[in-house]
């Protein structure tokens, strides 16, 4: 226990912690160092990594309606469809988690498994059939062609983060409502989901962030009702005219997942690595 | 009465779980049904429903035995192995070592915990895009970075040579998923008893015998199960291929894209299911696998 060793160790974690932040920064300073400088300063070399001047002047552009790429439409679009998302999978997940974590009965090993098959397969498996459907029912190009598929993938996640959530609940307390007389369908409304509140919040928040960052679906099912991740596809990195602009608009599209993540960043990291110690 | 009891539990549950099942059997194992028919007929089959049907009798392998003969699919296949290699040998590697920072005790721990979760919430699609602007031939700030440091004298063009450029989407990838791995390695090293680690410090053990001795068998089911993650995910990676691309990467056309590419950019539907379903098939294999070492491994 010699003390010049600990100092030596104390200082080997601060720059191997320093190097960690650095790592994770690079690419959103990068990000955000692009959507503030001028085009001069883009090509300045040697490259000036703290900016000289600054400006909002993409952040401002992006939004008017004049701006070839609908970013502003796409924020608004992105908002209502991952909210619809969010609580319809909310919605599903919370009835059928509650089932799986308390109720017995028969093949209920069978839906768990069932349930993972979605971390494994290929999206492209069923998005080529239901852009198929939906072009058939004429819903392309409609908030419902992409709230429907998202909650088809978001409810297995949301359902096994839930089920873990319900069996936190001492069963003590329903049982106790049953006593009381309430019926098992009365007692899970009036006492269960009050109780899961936390639970149900944290469900939403996680299935917001995946419904706000998915791509591939709204690429396949829509053109004029664009997202924000769909219109964050539309601008050329290769033409540096449009470089500042596309990253204003990138900040714009990661603001709200961050601050989701960051203030609800405990039940995140619990979702995180409990629905996947169940895969 | 316990019968009973039972007999009624069943049928809530059925009522609890039909909103969810409903969604699921009709949006997810329908739809699959009807790729899976798909991929048994022409390769340009219209975008009709009913002629999925009707097209039944005439159902052939033609796709599946073109998919051998289609030299961008094999060529889809070799970059989807690569970079799987990559992301998840730098991506085990990079976590690992995050994983143990964050389980020593230093100040700022916690800061930095939340700040390595940050890219777990990246839109995938941004990720992508940022990572264009890094790669950027004359404003990219890798090439700024790396010639200020004097590690350069010329910039590199990062997305011209393709196994330069697969890397590089590699790198990309990885960066998306180090959340995810950190946290689950963390998890796991969090688990490793104390007493193991006092013991071996009195037996006079440095930090790499702790670690080789000490922290990795205990974490190797962990490890196994973080390398399987990664594994599928890296199979499933569409959106920053799709950006890379767009920003100009060479040869980085994985079998998820490939697939896209057929099915609705060709509208080749039934080729394109065809290729879902190989790339389906990988997967399971990949799944079998695993599940074939865990049980081997509690076994002993």
């Amino acid at each position: 226990m010699a003390t010049p060793n600990r100092v030596l160790n104390k200082l080997l974690i601060y720059i191997a912690a320093i190097a960690v932040a650095l790592v994770i920064m690079f690419p959103l300073y990068t990000l955000f160092l692009m959507s503030v400088i001028s085009r001069a300063q883009l090509f300045s070399k040697p490259f000036n990594w703290i900016p000289v001047t600054a400006s909002l002047k993409n952040y401002i552009e992006v939004l008017k309606p004049e701006h070839p790429v609908p970013v502003f439409q796409g924020i608004i679009n992105s908002f209502i469809v991952s909210i619809w998302a969010a609580a319809l999978s909310m919605l599903l997940a919370s009835l059928a988690a509650y089932a799986l974590a308390r109720l017995r009965f028969p093949y209920k090993a069978h839906i768990l498994t069932s349930l993972l098959s979605f971390y494994m397969l290929p999206a492209m498996l069923f998005l080529i059939p239901i852009f198929i459907i939906m072009k058939y029912l004429n819903l392309l190009d409609t908030y419902l062609s992409l709230v429907l598929p998202y909650s088809v993938w978001i409810t297995p996640f949301a359902t096994l983060i839930l089920k873990s959530f319900f069996e936190t609940i001492p069963p003590s307390i329903e049982e106790a409502a049953w006593i009381d007389g309430c019926s098992k369908i009365s007692a899970l409304r009036r006492v269960i989901m009050p109780l899961a509140i936390p639970g149900l919040v944290a469900t939403f928040i996680y299935a917001f962030i995946l419904s706000w960052n998915e791509f591939l679906t709204p690429l396949i099912m829509t053109n004029r009702t664009v997202m924000i991740t769909t219109a964050l596809g539309r601008y050329r990195s290769t033409y540096d005219i449009e470089i500042g602009q596309m990253s204003a608009a990138g900040i714009y599209s990661i603001l709200p997942v961050i601050i989701l993540t960051l203030v609800f960043q405990r039940y995140i990291v619990k979702g995180i690595v409990e629905g996947a110690i169940k895969g | 009465m316990k019968v009973k009891q039972h007999h009624s539990d069943t049928k809530l549950a059925i009522i609890l779980l039909i909103p969810a099942a409903t969604l699921v059997i009709g949006l997810y194992f329908i739809p699959t049904l009807i790729t899976f028919l798909m991929s048994f007929q022409k390769r340009d089959i219209s975008e009709n429903l009913f002629e999925v049907i009707i097209n039944l009798p005439s159902s052939n392998l033609d796709n599946y035995i073109r998919s051998f003969r289609d030299p961008d699919w094999i060529a889809s296949f070799n970059q989807t192995f690569l970079l799987i290699l990559i992301v998840t040998g730098l991506g085990v590697a990079i976590s690992l070592g995050i994983a143990i920072l964050l389980s020593q005790e230093f100040k700022g721990r916690g800061f930095l915990r939340a700040l390595v979760l940050i890219p777990w919430a990246i839109p995938p699609i941004v990720n992508g895009t940022t990572w264009t602007l890094i790669y950027h031939p004359q404003v990219g700030t890798l090439n700024a970075l790396l010639s200020q440091l004097g590690l350069i004298d010329r910039y590199i063009i990062w997305l011209l040579d393709p196994l330069l450029a697969i890397f590089s989407a590699g790198l990309a990838v990885t960066w998306r998923n180090i959340p995810f791995m950190t946290l689950f390695i963390l998890a796991g090293l969090q688990t490793v008893q104390r007493e193991l680690y006092e013991s071996a410090m009195v037996d006079g053990a440095n930090f790499w015998q702790r670690f080789r001795h000490v922290t990795l068998p205990a974490i190797r089911p962990v490890l196994l199960t973080v390398i399987f993650m990664q594994i599928i995910w890296t199979t499933k990676v569409f959106d920053e291929i799709w950006a890379l691309i767009k920003g100009g990467a060479a040869g980085t056309t994985v079998m998820n894209l490939w697939i896209y590419r057929q099915a609705f950019e060709f509208l080749r539907y039934g080729y394109g299911s065809a290729l879902a379903y190989l790339l389906a098939l990988f997967t399971s294999i990949v799944v079998i696998g695993y599940y074939y070492l865990v049980s081997k491994r509690s076994e002993r």
